[in-house]
């Protein structure tokens, strides 16, 4: 049992160890072993007591405290969130992805379809021919034109300008 | 798990109601606290009750505690505020807070100061279990020594010393438990073995 509280005091102990370590503590005898090494220490760290008997007069007042009875570590709650918030981003791409995925005709029908659709364009695309005139006559539409949005609306005015005048007087 | 995961440990424990779990914490920090607070409170006697009320009051607040800071800083400064509240309330000045705070409180070795600060029943105990385990060291064989000097003084860890030592793990391990043996077997008739003094 010494041998395992040493350990302990070093932190040589794992969690699954921890737990069995924990029934022997329970022991007057345990906790007197855990005491002596714990003067042992802090004598050769040359650190004096200056008081002495604390820790039986702590354990009197103890026994007539409430026993502390507080909600799991912070350790747990925030791996709890961590979980939480997993799954929320989780449910969140389900969601998203599923919606996405209903939108898309994606059995072998509607690839074939789509594939359909491609080589009919592309078909049309190669059969259309416009006659040059036909755009000749047409480019003040074309919406290359500079002028495309005000072009129908322009018409050619001619003016017989009068004389020049000097706009210096004589 | 490291120092600071086994006081971890025991705080949940205790959390979860297991008094024991914090009957260790205060066995291993009595004396810490106890030497720091000498500092703020000079008389011995009222040195015991501030510590003792400091614990107790640790003890009421470890449902707030969540382990965002080492166990012992946190204790630590529960203590000062203790400390400070009773100086208060005694009518005296507490010392302000860039005289001292809980980062000296890890690092000050003014034992001088300290042994005028101690009871004298403690101040003898603790002349003896210096002087008991200094004789104690000198008779330990020299792998014993080393392996528990390096542990408890220089700080490393199972795996540093045996580099030092040149040794497996499993022997480092065995070598301070032997050593904390043979040391408290000299030691454990000064502390006494029953129940009502076995702190």
């Amino acid at each position: 049992m010494n041998e395992r509280i040493s350990r302990l005091m070093d932190g040589d102990v794992d969690a699954a160890e921890m737990d069995s370590l924990w029934v022997t503590l329970k022991s007057d005898a345990a906790m007197a072993t855990w005491s002596c090494y714990h003067t042992i220490g802090d004598a050769l760290r040359g650190e004096p007591a200056v008081t002495r008997g604390i820790g039986m007069a702590v354990a009197r007042q103890l026994v007539a405290e409430p026993t502390v009875l507080a909600p799991r570590g912070s350790s747990a709650s925030r791996a709890a969130s961590w979980a939480w918030a997993a799954a929320a981003s989780v449910a969140a791409v389900t969601v998203v992805g599923w919606t996405a995925y209903s939108l898309i005709d994606a059995t072998p029908a509607g690839f074939a379809k789509a594939g359909e659709a491609g080589g009919v364009r592309a078909a049309q695309a190669r059969q259309i021919t416009v006659p040059a005139d036909y755009l000749l006559a047409h480019q003040e539409y074309a919406p290359a034109n500079a002028l495309q949005s005000v072009g129908p609306y322009l018409r050619d005015v001619a003016a017989t300008a009068p004389p020049l005048r000097s706009a210096v007087p004589e | 798990m490291g120092d600071r995961e086994v006081d971890h440990e025991l705080v949940l424990r205790a959390q979860r109601g297991d008094k024991r779990a914090f009957e260790l914490l205060v066995a291993k920090y009595q004396r810490k606290l106890g030497r720091l607070l000498s500092r703020l409170v000079r008389d011995p006697a009222e040195v015991e009750d501030v510590t003792q009320e400091a614990f107790i009051k640790a003890y009421r607040a470890l449902p707030s505690f969540r382990g965002d800071s080492a166990f012992y800083t946190w204790l630590y400064r529960i203590a000062i505020n203790t400390a400070k509240n009773y100086l208060v309330a005694m009518g005296r000045r507490a010392p302000t807070s860039t005289g001292f705070d809980h980062e000296d409180a890890e690092s000050f070795e003014d034992a001088e100061q300290l042994r005028d600060s101690a009871t004298p029943e403690a101040e003898l105990l603790g002349k003896q279990i210096a002087a008991t385990v200094n004789r104690a060291m000198e008779r330990l064989p020299d792998d014993l020594r080393t392996a528990i000097t390096l542990r408890e003084i220089e700080g490393l860890s199972y795996e540093e010393i045996a580099s030092v030592m040149n040794c497996p793990i499993g022997t480092v391990r065995s070598r301070i438990f032997r050593a904390r043996e043979s040391i408290a077997a000299d030691l454990r008739p000064l502390l006494g073995t029953d129940e009502n003094r076995r702190w």
